[in-house]
């Protein structure tokens, strides 16, 4: 164990006289035993990710399963995963996956293309309880084809999948701008062979009797072609332990083991690091990251790969329908003031709804520059009502409160009277999604690199949460979200999004990195903008 | 006796099944629903609707309460909307409160009474001034706060004690009882009793802060109050011995009045546990508890609370039974 | 949770109770002006009325006080949270700036008088409530007839089924149910003292009604309802105020222990002592300012109401007179 012991003599002396006599260090495993443990918010949902829809969930299942697909390490290009190469048809339906040689998953068994598409064949025959986005959220939204039923979202993109070899081909009913990103998932790891065997999906009945007990416990039926394998989970201690698999593809993990620990909140999990008792969490607080790197902690600054907006919702408060109105706060927003103070270091304003590492980004957008006095007699004498969230840190939106409070102070310069109305989240997006709420803060991180998954959360369709009636804008949305070719997609979002600026249903503040934090003692993976590290990179000093 | 103690068991039937209607009412109307802990920010409304109908929660209040008693009877008490038994994650966590209340309040008693009796015995001298203004303080420091101070001097800054958890992240033990110190000293495994021991001190000490002040308070004036009764005079003139006095008569008779504070602080504790096991992520039920309130985990909510409450009255009956001991005058057959 | 006055909950509820029948069995006037003179030669109640008078004084004069708009983020660009730049005590900020680049002595300034405000609505809220409730009971109790046995006993058992709840899980759940302002605070804080008022007032009532006077009084044929109003309810008053001191500092730090859970006031135009604690906590490695005084200001007003209220508890109970 690498960490510190507790020097408990002077302190304890008193207690040790009661107690127990002999002392030697707490938790000592002896050895060379190289544990990395990591501080989580919280542990996975489910070990299955078909089952989850969390970035929690993913971090840990990611270590221990493959996709198809994935992204470059430390950015958001997609790369081969277990597929080496892949193609695709002119016309974007059939996707061909040419697989690595001499995989082999944590059971033994051997990856080939008939591995696979018995991963495509268990999700296509998944039972009717599946067919929902409440028990498999992912799979509905990108594929959402069942050979027995219909899905919620009335997706039905797959046809099916062929093995040859090591050749997987997947065939399309139409193309879709989730296409490769689908197959870059989490959700879409492939399991061995012999784990789906020992799955049964059918005794699944519906979330209300409790998810299957190997989802919760390692029960050894789950095994991946990950770098790590599942050892245990203590759920008394809030600990979920991995091993390093030896046999991995690809270059062997630098620990031997991880802990994933979870805390009940940032300041527990900056403490804990501090006291030498984890090597590591993310998601720290921007006012934290500078006392930590004083501290000697590593902070490596990710791409920025989300999206914080401030969200003007046309059909709840008259006002907000004028363009004129629109336009007046965003020029009293002061954004930069935003970034600079409140945001981790990284962060930059948003001109529109995506990052602009993203394909769709348009350089041809109307940006609106902070001018309080052009936007002073425009909302002088205002009332609007301003929704947040209490009591809740998001990746692209650590400490709302403080983000608020800025925007309401911008806001009082110029002569709006704010009427705040401050929710616990469980009621916030309840709130938000129903209209309830003229402003309120919000935003999203990408699932992977496509515009589409940004604008199109959004501006595919009339929604609640904005309330904007822009048939053309949706009609490009449309558009591009059934366009299988890559650039005529990014020219059509690129479009879309100068159409969203001009009308201006939102205000995109900033797109900031999430901040991640290592001790001095290890060698931390390369930080992803996708917040997906690789913890195999990890290694001790 | 044993009939004292069945009819007062029974008299928690009806307790505990008011407690859960209204419990049931209160957790239904709170605003929000479990689906923002279920499903991404960019779920769409149809998405949210249907979880609440695969929850069951769009069904009418009574058929959703008929549910729930009808699995009741099983025993069952629901799973948390991350998919596990309510009653095995209670069952898990229950003992990480049961040892930190314990110890909790083994420090108020052990620490608590001895100085309440000093400081009755030298009333308005500096042991007494010190004792009390000490447990006024106490009183009035929230619990959360002072927890993490304790934290942050003793675990962060001085590096002597542990920040969080119940034993060092990674270590293996056997679990019997769940109770780690006495399965470390069941098993044998020293080094994870000790373990146990060093990351209870800082938890144990800010959830007896409150205790402590009031076990100290309600010794002094009772030990106060006792000494000026007839039968302590007596004794003097009957000259019996200091000790014997002091033991016999007035620890013993003073004791009753902080027996019963010491069943009624169990509820204290529980709640107090809320704030503590958050601030030293401990893992019991307190902690459990708000995040299941958090993420509007219906099942997780009722479970716990029932639980917290059946705790509650188990320990006043085994503090009446007590009284009983300590006082023969007091007699259960009412 | 904490609160002196719930913590040895039924016990010390019943105790205090039973305090209105010694004073009732000294005559009426007497007792009060006896009350307190022992009040005023007690250095425990002097430390206290001294806090509670200061704290009193600033909450209602805090406008006036304020050398700067408490909301107003007027030193905006000295602060920079996100790269752990804070301002502590300076000349133009006695007591440094918080985390917003507002000035936090004026924040203090206003915090009191929110704070004072959550205690004494809040404490009204449990004790009308309560008093209600236990009135009712007590009142019944004392009718003695079959339906009022009956009354009281449903009441009290929801009163006891109040009291095995935590009163922090109480406070909760309001605070949760009604969504976090500081109205829900004051009733969060206020409904976890109803069982304990409740308690009070029927404690009190049926010990007076056994009391010599009330005896003699029904004997010499004055009218139950009468006895209630001019005797039994005006004499229960003592243990109330006692136990309306003491609620007043657990209010105060209920509601911050409610806003560490993030169940508080969040409304940032009215900062509280509890919230503006909570709050800080997260920046204490870099700005202990922000934290170290609202803490000591809730820990001297608590202690201030405590030792007031546990002065007049003392100058009520003959037994400690010596």
């Amino acid at each position: 164990m690498q960490l510190r012991r507790f020097r408990t003599t002077t302190a304890l002396a008193a207690t040790a006289a009661l107690l127990l006599t002999a002392c030697g260090g707490v938790g000592d495993d002896g050895g060379d035993d190289q544990t990395f443990i990591f501080g989580v918010p919280n542990l996975p949902r489910s070990l299955d990710p078909i089952f989850a829809n969390d970035g929690e969930t993913f971090r840990v299942t990611r270590q221990v399963f493959d996709t198809l697909l994935d992204h470059e390490s430390g950015g958001n290009e997609m790369v081969g995963g277990l597929a080496e190469t892949w193609d695709v048809s002119d016309d974007g339906l059939t996707w061909t996956f040419n697989l690595r040689d001499g995989v082999e998953f944590h059971d033994g068994e051997t990856l080939d293309a008939a591995a696979v598409c018995a991963n495509f064949d268990r999700w296509m025959n998944l039972p009717e309880p599946f067919h929902n986005t409440t028990v498999a959220y992912y799979y509905n939204n990108l594929f959402g084809s069942f050979t027995d039923g219909e899905s919620s979202t009335g997706n039905d993109f797959l046809v099916g999948c062929s093995a040859d070899g090591l050749t997987v081909t997947i065939q399309l009913k139409e193309t879709s701008a989730n296409f490769p990103g689908a197959f870059s998932m989490a959700t879409t790891a492939i399991l061995s062979p012999g784990s789906l065997e020992q799955i049964d999906d059918g005794a699944f009945t519906g979330i209300d009797d409790g998810l299957p007990d190997y989802t919760q416990d390692v029960t050894g039926i789950l095994a991946g072609t990950g770098p790590f394998q599942l050892d245990s989970w203590n759920h008394a201690q809030d600990e979920l332990t991995l091993t390093r698999f030896d046999d991995y593809w690809g270059d062997p993990a630098g620990v031997s083991r991880i802990v994933f620990k979870a805390y009940d909140d940032e300041t527990a999990l900056k403490q804990a690091l501090e006291a030498s008792e984890i090597h590591g969490y993310d998601l720290v607080a921007p006012a934290h990251v500078a006392e930590l790197e004083a501290a000697g902690f590593q902070v490596p600054t990710r791409g920025v790969f989300n999206i914080l907006y401030l969200a003007f919702q046309q059909e709840t408060d008259e006002q907000l329908a004028d363009l004129e109105v629109r336009q007046a706060l965003a020029a009293a927003v002061d954004r930069q003031n935003i970034v600079d103070s409140l945001l981790p270091e990284g962060g930059v304003v948003a001109t529109q709804f995506m990052p602009d590492t993203v394909a769709g980004h348009s350089d041809n957008v109307t940006t609106y520059s902070y001018d309080p006095d052009a936007a002073r007699p425009v909302l002088e004498g205002r009332t609007m009502e301003f929704c947040w969230p209490t009591n809740v840190s998001r990746p692209y939106m650590p400490s709302p409160r403080d983000i608020f409070e800025s925007i309401k102070a911008d806001l009082e310069a110029v002569g709006v009277t704010v009427q705040e109305k401050p929710m616990e989240w469980a009621n916030y997006i309840p709130a938000a999604a129903s209209g309830e709420c003229p402003l309120y803060i919000l935003g999203w991180t990408g699932d992977f690199n496509e515009g589409y998954n940004f604008l199109g959360t959004w501006f595919a369709n009339h929604t609640d949460e904005f309330g904007m009636n822009r048939d053309d804008i949706f009609a490009v949305m449309q558009r591009a979200a059934r366009e299988g070719d890559p650039d005529a997609r990014a020219a059509l979002l690129a479009e879309a999004s100068e159409m969203i600026m001009d009308e201006l249903p939102g205000l995109p503040i900033s797109s900031s990195p999430p901040s991640i934090v290592f001790s001095a003692e290890v060698n931390p993976p390369n930080v992803s903008p996708l917040t997906q590290e690789k913890f195999d990179e990890v290694s001790f000093r | 006796m044993v009939r004292y103690v069945v009819t007062r068991l029974l008299q928690l039937i009806p307790t505990l099944f008011g407690l859960s209607v209204l419990l049931f009412i209160w957790v239904r109307a709170l605003p929000g629903g479990p689906d923002t802990a279920l499903l991404p920010e960019n779920a769409t409304a149809a998405d949210r609707e249907r979880l609440r109908q695969d929850l069951g929660l769009n069904d009418p209040i009574w058929v959703q309460y008929a549910a729930f008693l009808a699995r009741l009877a099983q025993l069952d008490f629901g799973h948390t909307l991350r998919g596990r038994a309510v009653s095995t994650e209670l069952a898990e966590r229950f003992p990480a409160t049961i040892e930190l209340a314990f110890v909790a309040m083994l420090i108020a008693v052990v620490v608590g009474i001895p100085l309440g009796y000093l400081a009755a015995r030298n009333r308005g001298r500096f042991l007494d001034v010190s004792a009390v203004g000490g447990s006024l303080i106490g009183i009035c420091t929230p619990v959360f706060f002072l927890a993490f101070i304790l934290k942050e001097i003793f675990a962060v800054r001085l590096g002597w004690l542990p920040s969080s958890s119940r034993l060092t992240p990674g270590t293996s033990y056997t679990d019997i009882t769940g109770l780690r110190v006495v399965d470390g000293i069941i098993t044998g495994e020293f080094h994870v009793a000790w373990d146990a021991v060093v990351h209870l001190i800082l938890p144990a000490l800010a959830l007896a802060s409150i205790p402590l002040a009031v076990v100290t308070r309600m010794t002094r004036a009772s030990v106060m109050e006792t000494l000026g009764e007839d039968f302590v005079r007596t004794a003097e003139s009957k000259g019996l011995t200091a000790r014997v006095i002091q033991f016999r008569h007035v620890l013993r008779n003073a004791m009753l009045p902080v027996v019963t504070a010491i069943g009624l602080l169990t509820g204290a504790l529980l709640a107090g546990a809320v704030l503590t096991e958050s601030v030293f992520a401990f893992g019991g039920i307190g902690s459990f508890l708000f995040q299941a309130t958090q993420s509007r985990d219906y099942a997780a909510i009722m479970g716990t609370v029932l639980l917290i409450a059946t705790v509650f009255v188990v320990v006043n009956l085994v503090v009446d039974l007590l009284y009983t001991v300590l006082d023969p005058r007091v007699t259960v057959d009412r | 949770m904490n609160l002196p006055g719930t913590a040895t909950k039924a016990a010390k509820i019943d105790r205090l109770a039973e305090l209105s029948v010694s004073s009732s069995d000294v005559r009426g006037r007497s007792l009060w002006l006896e009350a307190f003179s022992r009040l005023r030669r007690s250095p425990m109640a002097i430390v206290g009325a001294v806090i509670v008078s200061a704290f009193v004084i600033v909450a209602v004069a805090a406008p006036l006080l304020a050398p700067h708009d408490p909301t107003a983020q007027l030193w905006r660009g000295d602060v920079f949270p996100n790269r752990s730049i804070f301002v502590g005590p300076r000349a133009e900020n006695p007591l440094g700036l918080d985390h917003a680049g507002r000035d936090l002595l004026s924040r203090m300034l206003v915090g009191a008088r929110q704070s004072l405000m959550v205690g004494v609505v809040a404490t009204l809220i449990g004790l009308s409530v309560g008093a209600l409730i236990g009135g009712v009971s007590g009142a019944a109790a004392g009718m003695g007839r079959r339906l009022g046995r009956a009354v009281d006993s449903v009441l009290m058992r929801f009163v006891d089924m109040l009291l095995s709840i935590p009163a922090l899980l109480i406070a909760i759940s309001v605070a949760a149910l009604l969504g976090p302002s500081l109205t829900t605070l004051m009733i969060a804080v206020g409904a976890a003292q109803v069982p304990i008022f409740a308690r009070l007032l029927r404690g009190s009532m049926l010990a007076q009604s056994r009391s010599d006077f009330v005896t003699a009084s029904i004997a010499l044929g004055v009218r139950r309802p009468k006895v209630v109003v001019s005797h039994v309810l005006p004499n229960s008053l003592g243990p109330v105020l006692v136990q309306g001191t003491l609620t007043l500092a657990t209010a105060i730090i209920e509601a911050a222990a409610l806003s560490y859970l993030g169940l508080g006031s969040p409304d940032i135009s009215r900062p509280e002592w509890g919230g503006m604690l909570a709050d800080a906590q997260r920046f204490l490695g870099s700005a202990p300012h922000m934290a170290l005084f609202p803490a000591v200001a809730i820990i001297i007003t608590a202690l201030g109401f405590t030792l007031l209220g546990e002065a007049m508890r003392e100058a009520l109970d003959p037994k400690l007179k010596k």
